[in-house]
């Protein structure tokens, strides 16, 4: 049996599969732990980009030396060096957007040059709102598409998509717009300047990058004399957001894969399991509705210990409980005759002595009536234990070779004596048919197979008997006229103790006995038998299909 | 001087109606319903032919170590089996242990006295010197209807007196086409056709057990058997 696309759909396996979509969920919360851990990062960050700023704000503080008064100087001087600190700068898109209010103190750079770090940005403000230090750029780390190998690159273009899809990606350049930064950095400082710490989060121009920052006043005495503010961007816990959620997913990957072929392979081997026990269930029961001997029809997979182990475990104790029933189904015919035999004596001695006494005349009537019944239930009992005598004697003799069409010949001879003036029509092969055997069996199979022919045949038509060898096989096939058999109990009719035609049967009863011993013969000389009905209707048709042998 | 019988059977009605068949026959009958009663009653005096069921009671094969003894008591006692029991493996058991012949419990008085009648005239006749009239010759085969003995190449073939009466009814007619019917009453045989056919087998054996190149008994499929003409 071939399964379909849609037995395979519906099957056990396709079930399992469908459920391992579970494991889909793994990566789901993974990403959802992540975010949450991002979270808690930035807020770390936060802080101490707030210490940070406290710090440098301590630094920076009490120290009139950094903040010299501005002397006057010319506008030219003031361009010039407005133009060469530009050119110094970290961020000079920045510093060229601050123009004139960028008053670059040294001794404030210097300082900030010690503490800065790449993707943090440091200003200081003085009470004036001048920016007197500018220290540090926000740009961010790029990847180098240049060299990447071709996995890096299949990676970027397939998995970072789908990554950016729950997370935001740290390789995203900030965009950032110089005005409204000088604008949040300003709004800081104002309140810095009134004594206030701030912490800040913005988003960096259109896009999601995150920058953070912190605001800190700087004293002089008592006195506020400017503000320190610091950025940075988020983009160190944005990296370790990625690189977790990439070998989360990686793991995912190889969880899903691995488990999809665990799965896929145990489903397999339990669906080969059920198949075959269902394949060894079918088998073991033959067409006639047979248990099969235990060496043809083996349940196998019983030793495993496991629930299908178990249901092979009853299929095979089942299949043993039918086959133990079947045989006492059929050697029930034998056991009821030798049962019988014993009160048929007594009735038998009892009617024989009875003879012996002086009878009335009207009484020797009912002697000789009750003698017939007595004839004929010792013929019935004889009968009934027919096929088991056959299956003994063919376990006992010795096959021999001989001619088939010598022995169905003689018996057809033999027939046309016994049945006249009834006819058969005999078809003789032109070849002597050699096969091993029991001779006498095979004559016996064609007296039972004759016999039920006339029996059936309308009155008058004449019994067709047609031996047939071919390449393979020799084919024997007896034909009568008469009724036809009920279509669907053909295969039963071989059965012990089934017959299935009732009219036009013989007057001797029928056990349905006849057939058995006929199949019991076929098969022992490894054939088979079919009946069926002529393709016109006008009768039924007995074949015999035995092997042919190989000339010796 | 009347014949007395031995009759063992564990179903007292059988055996009763048995009884008073044999009675009637003319033989004075000794009843036993189990082995030990009859093994005990023969001991003490030997019956002149003896009637064994093979189940005795719970003693499934009981007839066939009654039939031992009794074989070891004389070896001359005719002994037939009468059981319920058909099967090929029971007849040969039976004969093997030196029954003279077999029977199945359907079979009726006149055919079972018949049967006896045989056996005492058998044993009658090996005291008597043979006559010629009551020979017949065929080849290589002599029969002699009296003493119910056939030989085969001047050596004697044990047959029961069923099995002499179907090679009596073969040879009759040489070449002649036996059907099953008539070698049944031929030997006042009531069973079925596979028991004339295991009959006919056991035969040709022990002729084949005196000469390997026996074939004198032909089956004639669909009709029966014949002795080949020669």
């Amino acid at each position: 049996m071939r399964p379909t696309w849609r037995a395979l759909l519906t099957g056990i396996r396709a079930r399992l599969l469908l459920v391992s979509l579970l494991l889909m969920l793994i990566p789901v919360i993974g990403f959802r732990f992540i975010l949450q851990m991002e979270q808690y990062l930035r807020v770390g960050q936060q802080q101490v980009l707030a210490g940070s700023a406290r710090l440098l704000s301590a630094t920076l503080s009490d120290r009139p030396a950094l903040f010299p008064v501005a002397p006057d100087i010319s506008a030219d001087e003031a361009e010039r060096r407005r133009i060469v600190g530009l050119f110094g700068s970290d961020d000079p898109a920045t510093a060229a957007h601050l123009g004139s209010a960028y008053d670059r103190s040294d001794e404030v750079e210097r300082v900030l040059e010690v503490v800065t770090q790449r993707g943090v940005r440091i200003w200081v403000v003085d009470n004036r709102s001048r920016v007197r230090g500018l220290s540090g750029n926000l740009r961010r780390i790029t990847d180098d598409a240049a060299s990447e190998g071709f996995f890096q690159r299949t990676y970027r273009i397939i998995v970072r998509p789908l990554l950016r899809v729950v997370a935001t990606d740290p390789y995203t350049p900030v965009a950032d717009n110089a005005d409204a930064t000088y604008q949040a950095v300003m709004r800081q400082v104002d309140r810095a300047l009134l004594g206030e710490p701030t912490a800040s989060a913005r988003l960096a121009g259109d896009t999601d990058a995150v920058i953070l920052s912190a605001a800190q006043p700087i004293w002089q005495g008592d006195s506020i004399i400017g503000a320190v503010v610091i950025e940075e961007t988020t983009q160190g816990s944005q990296l370790i957001t990625f690189a977790a959620m990439e070998s989360l997913l990686a793991m995912s990957a190889i969880v899903f894969v691995v488990g999809f072929v665990t799965l896929l392979v145990f489903a397999g081997k339990l669906v080969y399991r059920v198949r075959r026990l269902q394949r060894e269930a079918d088998r073991a029961i033959d067409a006639q509705g047979r248990i099969l001997d235990p060496m043809l029809a083996r349940i196998s997979g019983v030793e495993i210990p496991d629930e299908i182990g178990a249901l092979a475990q009853t299929l095979d104790a089942t299949l043993s409980r039918l086959r133990q029933y079947n045989t006492y189904l059929e050697q029930m015919a034998a056991r009821l005759s030798h049962e019988l035999r014993t009160p048929l004596a007594v009735v038998r001695s009892s009617l024989d002595n009875l003879r012996q006494t002086t009878l009335a005349e009207d009484s020797r009537v009912y002697v000789q009536r009750a003698d017939e019944g007595i004839a004929r239930l010792a013929s019935l009992i004889t009968r009934m234990s027919e096929a088991t005598q056959l299956e003994r004697m063919l376990q006992e003799s010795d096959a021999e070779r001989f001619d088939l069409r010598a022995v169905v010949s003689g018996s057809v001879a033999g027939y046309r004596l016994a049945y006249a003036p009834r006819e058969i029509e005999y078809q003789e092969p032109p070849d002597a048919l050699m096969l091993t055997g029991v001779p006498d069996a095979i004559a016996q199979m064609l007296d039972k197979l004759v016999q039920n022919a006339f029996d059936f045949a309308i009155p008058d038509t004449p019994v067709t008997i047609a031996l047939q060898a071919g390449r393979n096989e020799i084919e024997l096939r007896i034909t009568n006229r008469g009724p036809l058999l009920p279509t669907e109990s053909t295969g039963s009719m071989f059965t012990s103790m089934v017959s299935i035609r009732t009219d036009g049967g013989a007057q001797e009863g029928h056990l349905g006995l006849g057939l058995y011993l006929v199949r019991l013969i076929a098969e022992f000389h490894r054939g088979r038998v079919t009946a069926v009905n002529l393709s016109d209707g006008s009768g039924v048709q007995f074949t015999v299909v035995l092997p042919r042998e190989k000339p010796q | 001087m009347t014949k007395r019988i031995a009759l063992v059977e564990d179903d007292t009605i059988i055996l009763s109606n048995y009884r008073d068949a044999l009675t009637r026959g003319g033989y004075a009958v000794e009843a036993y319903a189990s082995r030990a009663d009859a093994s005990a009653g023969c001991k003490l005096r030997l019956p002149d032919l003896a009637i064994l069921d093979i189940g005795l009671g719970d003693e499934i094969d009981g007839g066939f170590s009654l039939c031992r003894e009794l074989r070891a008591l004389s070896a001359s006692l005719p002994i037939i089996f009468l059981s319920a029991r058909d099967s090929d493996f029971d007849i040969v058991s039976g004969l093997r242990m030196g029954a003279d012949d077999y029977a199945t419990k359907d079979i009726s008085m006149p055919h079972l006295l018949a049967r006896i009648a045989a056996l005492f005239r058998r044993l009658d006749a090996q005291r008597q010197p043979a006559r010629a009239e009551d020979v017949l010759h065929r080849g290589n085969l002599r029969l002699d209807i009296n003493r119910l003995s056939v030989a085969w190449k001047e050596q004697a073939v044990t047959l029961t007196v069923t099995e002499f009466w179907m090679v009596h009814a073969l040879v009759k007619f040489p070449g002649h086409v036996k059907n099953r019917d008539q070698l049944m009453r031929e030997a006042e045989l009531t069973v079925d056709d596979n028991t004339i056919t295991s009959h006919l087998k056991r035969i040709r054996k022990k002729f084949v057990a005196i000469d390997e190149a026996f074939d004198e008994i032909e089956t004639v499929y669909g009709l029966g058997y014949r002795w080949r003409a020669d």
